[in-house]
């Protein structure tokens, strides 16, 4: 390893540490590490690296599904999916706590980002719960913890960024999401079942019949979403970054149709649309910069053989990946992790043999899981702050949960066959 | 200083808005022409791949702003005040010297460009490239503001988003 690159290491941590936006460290880096290499040449290059790493027709489906999802949260879906969930079971011992499971599955059948959710739900559940008799503690960690299957279930922001980065087909990667993000739901179910014998916890009045169909009727058109999504890139009819399209306009429609989104909140939507989107697009643009030099330097090369000296077989590695990955997501935000850390890997996958659609099925779950892990969990900070309740207590609140992540993450790394079933009946 | 980085700021909210409502209009439209009336618009993935790099330059440049990106803090969220005004300080003249000789690359590329033309708009390379010196600045802009709000008054310096 050459000078230039111990010091561009040391550079890159500092800044990281520091507290300079992960985009822009990515950037610094890069010509930090150009200017002590001393091959200037590599600079003209930048500019055009950074425009090539957002010229990628994949990737406008970030901003599509972005302004899908606050026009669902200002149209007034998420409380109407809720109720929905509680007339069905509410009334079972624990009900709501299962409430905010589905409801979570229900909304991540139409949202593709964990944060938003958390946002999302947090608001309304929590004091739902409160209300009924749950704990501050336990209502936060349980809207948060089930807020992770949002990017498991399609759509999915993760599945397409990575899809964009790896060229693995993002129809594949949501339709073996499926599967896992319902294994995930099930075993947070059977988590409240358990805790339900120790902890008694309160059920709600079972509704009438007709509040069973007037809350269904309500809902018909915002489920119709993740059907239509999924019907219409199956048929063909729409790409996977087109239906996010679609799904903007029907969720305006539905917005206006439930009389809750207004014109005059539409600029507000459109810019803060923009500005979460570039937060993400602007680190794929940087990072590509940062992808070139990894490259050039042969880092994945170089970590490929170290990896393969210590071990040729897929389980291991897939073990190691996953260790790296829980580690670097406690401290690294999601998204920024995936974009640094799947151009390095890929290359490994051919070696080991190991599907990539898979592959970005287990790393989107594991990078998930990041988003509740102290100290940099973004998912975290957001409810907490939402909730009113200290990281300390969300996160002690969390663990049971926590345990049965890490644990499912294991069960859907090992188990290949359930990831890419839905996929494989499909392609035949 | 503060004046400028405002104006800057309304005018990157509007084109934020045309854009990403653009973006939404062509796909959705294109779906229709290709799907129903089997005649796809040719220039709609590219027209919206060029918006979207400007959504996302312009919209990357709000972000160092408002300070909605993604960055490390559970480290410099423990400092004092007064070292964390300090902390910034020096965080942003890095960021500034660095983003200085990105400006000075990208405007080079710029100007060197030869005559090519989109593969299939046929307009000249530079109005979707210009992204990214144009938002590149008004990102140098704002966070010139912010460095010199840090340097100005200490006790607000945290918390001036």
């Amino acid at each position: 390893m050459t000078f230039g690159m111990i010091a561009t290491i040391i550079i890159f941590i500092l800044l990281l540490l520091i507290g300079i936006p992960i985009s822009l460290v990515l950037i610094i880096t890069s010509i930090s590490y150009i200017l002590l290499s001393g091959d200037t040449t590599l600079l003209s290059s930048v500019s055009q690296k950074m425009f090539s790493g957002i010229d990628n027709f994949g990737l406008l489906a970030i901003p599509l599904f972005m302004l899908a999802g606050e026009l669902m949260n200002f149209g007034g879906i998420t409380s109407r999916l809720i109720s929905f969930a509680k007339v069905l079971i509410g009334h079972f011992r624990g009900g709501l706590a299962y409430v905010a499971i589905i409801a979570n599955m229900f909304l991540a059948s139409i949202l593709g980002s964990a944060n938003a959710q958390a946002a999302m739900m947090s608001k309304v559940m929590v004091p739902e719960m409160e209300k009924e008799g749950y704990s501050r503690d336990f209502s936060s960690a349980l809207t948060l913890a089930s807020s992770i299957v949002a990017p498991i279930i399609p759509p999915s922001m993760l599945f397409i960024i990575y899809g964009t980065l790896t060229g693995a087909s993002i129809g594949d990667l949501f339709m073996a999401g499926i599967i896992p993000g319902i294994l995930i739901g099930v075993s947070f179910i059977i988590v409240i079942g358990f805790l339900n014998r120790k902890e008694n916890f309160p059920k709600s009045e079972r509704g009438t019949m007709k509040e069973v169909i007037n809350n269904f009727l309500s809902v018909i058109p915002a489920l119709l979403i993740p059907f239509i999504i999924i019907y219409g890139i199956l048929s063909g009819m729409f790409t996977p970054t087109e239906s996010a399209a679609v799904a903007c306009i029907i969720a305006i429609i539905i917005g206006f149709s439930y009389r809750q989104l207004k014109v005059s909140d539409l600029p507000e939507i459109f810019k803060n649309t923009v500005v979460n989107t570039a937060t993400i697009t602007f680190l794929i643009v940087m990072a590509n910069v940062f992808g070139f030099i990894l490259a050039y330097e042969q880092i994945p090369q170089t970590l490929a053989n170290s990896m393969l000296n210590l071990s040729d077989s897929p389980i291991v590695f897939l073990l190691l990946v996953n260790i790296l990955l829980l580690l670097l997501g406690a401290v690294l935000d999601g998204i920024a992790a995936l974009i640094i850390l799947v151009p390095v890997l890929i290359p490994l996958l051919a070696t080991y043999q190991i599907d990539p659609v898979h592959f970005g099925v287990i790393i989107t779950i594991n990078l998930t899981i990041g988003l509740l892990t102290p100290p940099v969990g973004t998912g975290l900070f957001i409810v907490s702050s939402v909730a009113e309740i200290s990281i300390e207590r969300l996160v002690r609140a969390l663990l049971p949960f926590l345990i049965v992540s890490v644990l499912m993450l294991f069960i859907i790394t090992y188990w290949e066959d359930a990831v890419l079933w839905i996929p494989s009946l499909i392609k035949n | 200083m503060k004046a400028i980085s405002n104006i800057i700021e309304s005018i990157e909210k509007i084109l934020s808005i045309i854009l990403i409502i653009a973006i939404t209009l062509i796909l959705f439209v294109n779906v229709i022409y290709r799907y129903f009336l089997h005649d796809p618009i040719y220039w709609a993935n590219e027209a919206s791949i060029f918006m979207m790099a400007w959504a996302t330059f312009l919209g990357g440049s709000l972000g160092l702003k408002y300070k909605t990106q993604a960055s490390i803090t559970f480290l410099v969220g423990r400092l004092s005040e007064e070292r964390k005004r300090i902390m910034n300080i020096a965080t942003h003249i890095i960021i500034l010297i660095f983003l200085a000789i990105l400006l000075y690359i990208s405007y080079d590329w710029i100007f060197s460009l030869s005559n090519t033309k989109s593969s299939s708009m046929r307009i000249p390379m530079w109005i979707p490239y210009l992204s990214v010196p144009v938002g590149l600045t008004f990102a140098f802009i704002h966070l010139l503001d912010q460095l010199i709000d840090f340097i100005k008054d200490g006790r607000q310096g945290g918390e001036s988003v």
